[in-house]
């Protein structure tokens, strides 16, 4: 039997019996699966071996390592490439996502501004790089999943990097809404809305947001609330 | 070719249980197998020395995800080149044409091969798996045994599946070197089968089994043992590719002539 044959037989028998198997596919979920986006990346920058499944926090590990090795070269480039590459190999821990996006959002700009430059030259840069920044946040939340950190990590950069306190409140809301958030996240929404001329917002949120914290924990800043809270029923009623 | 004298499915299942008897004492006695297993123990241990390069999780979770990808990696040379070497060991050294010419079927004969080596890499997985669980309880890091035995088992599904798919390649190919590297490839296809996506050119590519499935580090890292349900439909799943390609196989190797 010529092995033409075979071959062909072997594609219709696989086309004929392996579509029906697809469909069990969609229930199989054991574990998060990575999106193919992630995979794709992985395996079209250079990790093909984390791409067969194995040993990813020791190859995303050195990846990171030559990162640290690139930023401290200050090679903009390369460093922002390894960084997306690292996640790419393993999107699991939140350290690559935060950090990587500081060295995108922090440093990076300031490696090529030039204090001769125009103003609006320099912060055209720092916005370009926040928002490279941004969307690797962004890709953290669809590979990690929605984490507090991510947010707060978001928001951070919409307030000190573009000036955008609107965008951070909205993200600080979001951090407020993950389990685990810390108390901050919420404590600083409010104050966001109430610097957006929204005290009647902030008041109604912050009172949400009291029956949550716990008396007995220090971080959760109980009475700071509760002298927020007064002030702005001070300020709303003075309207 | 003479027709067996016994028939039945008993009957059958005896000879298939006779020959993957024979494959696994063989594949024990062979020095690749050997060498493959201490490699795959010594990767595991090297684990610890690597552990200084991990900048991402915590020390038991990196040694977990590290211990199954050597298992993983390991597991797949052997399933591919033991497949192979001992295919085509029998048949070079005559045994094949020695048991055909006895009242063994082709298919009786390709399913043992298949059923020793399915034995082999149980075996290799549960040694492996011993070691690094091992591993983990003296660097005192808490190990949830169910959840560690469903991802070493998951593991031996996909280990089984490369088999099958070097043994599907043995029964027409004419040499275990271009075996095993098909054998690999073929691996390697069922790794990157997520990237075909649902439409597109490579949408063809999903008749292949997706090994992403099949990920026990990611099972591990969850840290709950799948409902029951899941389970059943990923061997149900497996069960399918295996019935599959051995049969393909079976197929091919009954019009190969020697």
């Amino acid at each position: 039997m010529s092995s033409r044959l075979i071959l062909l037989l072997t594609a219709a028998t696989l086309f004929a019996a392996g579509f029906p198997l697809r469909s069990l596919e969609h229930g199989l979920t054991i574990s998060r699966l990575r999106p193919a986006e992630q995979m794709a990346e992985a395996a079209g920058r250079g990790g093909p071996l984390a791409v067969l499944g194995g040993m990813r926090s020791l190859l995303a590990s050195l990846c990171w390592l030559r990162t640290n090795l690139a930023w401290e070269r200050r090679d903009a480039a390369t460093t922002a490439g390894l960084i997306e590459l690292t996640v790419a190999l393993d999107e699991r821990p939140l350290t690559f996502w935060l950090n990587g996006a500081r060295m995108l959002a922090y440093d990076l700009p300031e490696w090529r501004q030039d204090p001769l430059a125009p103003v609006a030259w320099r912060m055209s840069v720092n916005e370009a790089y926040a928002q490279q920044a941004l969307r690797l946040l962004e890709k953290g939340v669809r590979w990690h999943g929605p984490d507090a950190a991510l947010y707060i990590e978001m928001a951070n950069i919409h307030l000190r990097r573009r000036n955008d306190p609107a965008a951070a409140a909205r993200c600080y809301r979001l951090a407020a809404g993950q389990p685990g958030a810390p108390p901050y996240a919420a404590r600083i929404h409010g104050e966001l809305l109430r610097a957006l001329g929204r005290p009647e917002a902030a008041l109604a949120w912050l009172r949400q947001v009291l029956p949550g914290l716990r008396a007995d924990d220090p971080l959760a800043r109980r009475e700071v609330v509760l002298a927020r809270i007064q002030a702005l029923e001070q300020e709303v009623a003075a309207r | 070719m003479t027709e067996p004298t016994r028939t039945g499915m008993g009957a059958s299942l005896r000879r298939i249980g006779l020959i993957a008897r024979h494959t696994l004492r063989e594949a024990l006695h062979l020095r690749l197998t050997r060498l493959i297993a201490l490699a795959g123990g010594g990767l595991v241990f090297s684990a610890l020395e690597l552990r200084e390069f991990n900048f991402g999780g915590s020390e038991g979770k990196f040694l977990a995800d590290f211990g199954l990808g050597a298992l993983g990696l390991s597991g797949m040379l052997l399933a591919a080149l033991a497949m192979a070497h001992l295919f085509f060991s029998s048949i070079a050294g005559g045994a094949a044409c020695i048991l055909l010419t006895r009242p063994v079927r082709r298919w009786e004969f390709v399913w043992g091969k298949l059923a020793g080596v399915f034995a082999v890499l149980a075996l290799f997985s549960a040694a492996i798996g011993l070691v690094l669980a091992g591993l983990l309880v003296w660097r005192g890091i808490p190990v949830a045994t169910p959840v560690f035995a469903c991802a070493v088992a998951v593991l031996w599904l996909k280990l089984s599946l490369v088999a099958a798919m070097t043994l599907l390649v043995c029964s027409y190919a004419g040499s275990a070197l271009f075996a095993s590297s098909a054998g690999l490839l073929l691996a390697l296809l069922g790794h990157l089968r997520p990237l075909a996506g649902e439409s597109g050119r490579l949408h063809w590519l999903r008749v292949w089994p997706d090994f992403e499935l099949f990920d026990g580090g990611a099972l591990l890292a969850a840290g709950q043992v799948p409902p029951a349900a899941t389970l059943l439909a990923v061997m149900v799943y497996w069960a399918g590719y295996v019935m599959i390609l051995g049969q393909l196989a079976a197929y091919a190797f009954k019009r190969r002539e020697f």
